[in-house]
C-alpha cells in the first residue's frame, strides 16, 4: 500500500506534539504544543483529500478554542506537575499496542471510495436547523459563562 | 491509507487517555480531554470518508462533536477563571470542595 510520505510527516508532527502538551511544564508551552496537533490534524484532513473539513478544523479549533484557550492560561504562573515519563510512556505505548490491533484487524472491505462531499452538501441543504440549534447552543453557552463569572465580585471582567 | 489514519486516531486518543490518567491538573486534563476530540473527529472522518452512503449522518456527528468540544471549553475556562481568582487550587482532588 502506497503511503505519501508527507501524511507519514504530519502524523509524526502530530504524535510528537500530542506527547508534547503532557511533558511541558508550563501551561502556555502545552496549549502550544495541542494547538500544533490541531493544525497537523488540518492539514491531514486536506491530505486525504477533505480540505473543507481541513479548513473547518482551523477555523473553530486553531482559530477559536486555541486561541481562547492560549489567552486564557497566557497568565498563568502556576506550572502543573511534571508526569513520571516512564509511567506516561508505558500508558501511551501499551494503549497505542492495543489499539494498533483493532485498527489492523478492520477488514479492508471497510474502506471504499468517498462520498463525504455529498454528505456535506445534504446537511448544509436539509439540515440547517441543526446548524442553528448548534449555533444557539455555543452562544448561549457562552453568554451562560460570562454570568457565571460576573457573579463573582472579586473578579472584574 | 486509511487504515493508518484509524491507527493514528487511536494512537492521540491512547496519548490523551494516558494524559488524563497521569495528570491531576485541571487544565492539563482539558488539553488530555481536547486531544481525544480531534483523535475521534480523525476517527469520524475517516470512517466516513470511506462510506459509501451519502447521508447526512457523517456531518452531523462531526458538527456534534466541534460543538461539544467548543462548549467544553467554554465551560471549563470558566470554571478555571473561577478557581484562579477564587483561590481554588488545580488539583482535582480539590474539586469536590467547590459549591455553587
Amino acid at each position: 500500500m502506497e503511503i505519501d510520505i508527507l501524511y507519514v510527516l504530519i502524523s509524526v508532527l502530530a504524535i510528537l506534539s500530542a506527547l508534547l502538551v503532557f511533558m511541558f511544564k508550563h501551561l502556555l508551552h502545552a496549549a502550544l504544543a495541542l494547538t500544533v496537533t490541531f493544525l497537523a490534524s488540518a492539514f491531514i484532513f486536506s491530505a486525504i483529500g477533505q480540505s473543507f473539513i481541513g479548513l473547518l478544523q482551523i477555523l473553530i479549533f486553531v482559530g477559536g478554542l486555541s486561541a481562547y484557550l492560549i489567552a486564557a492560561v497566557a497568565t498563568e504562573t502556576k506550572l502543573k506537575n511534571m508526569l513520571k515519563p516512564a509511567k506516561f510512556f508505558a500508558a501511551t505505548a501499551a494503549l497505542s499496542i492495543a489499539f494498533t490491533a483493532i485498527a489492523f484487524s478492520i477488514p479492508q472491505s471497510a474502506y471504499l471510495p468517498s462520498t463525504f462531499q455529498q454528505s456535506a452538501s445534504a446537511t448544509f441543504s436539509q439540515y440547517y436547523a441543526i446548524l442553528f440549534i448548534i449555533t444557539l447552543m455555543l452562544f448561549s453557552t457562552a453568554i451562560g459563562g460570562v454570568l457565571i463569572i460576573k457573579k463573582f465580585k472579586r473578579l472584574v471582567v | 491509507m486509511f487504515p493508518y489514519l484509524i491507527e493514528l486516531a487511536f494512537i492521540l486518543f491512547a496519548i490523551g487517555l494516558a494524559g488524563i490518567a497521569s495528570d491531576r491538573h485541571f487544565v492539563a486534563l482539558l488539553l488530555a480531554v481536547e486531544l481525544i476530540m480531534v483523535a475521534s473527529i480523525i476517527a469520524l472522518v475517516s470512517f466516513f470518508t470511506s462510506s459509501t452512503s451519502a447521508s447526512a449522518s457523517p456531518v452531523i456527528m462531526l458538527l456534534s462533536i466541534w460543538a461539544v468540544a467548543a462548549t467544553e471549553i467554554i465551560v471549563l475556562i470558566t470554571f478555571y477563571i473561577y478557581m484562579k481568582y477564587n483561590g481554588i487550587s488545580f488539583d482535582i482532588t480539590t474539586l469536590s470542595k467547590m459549591k455553587w
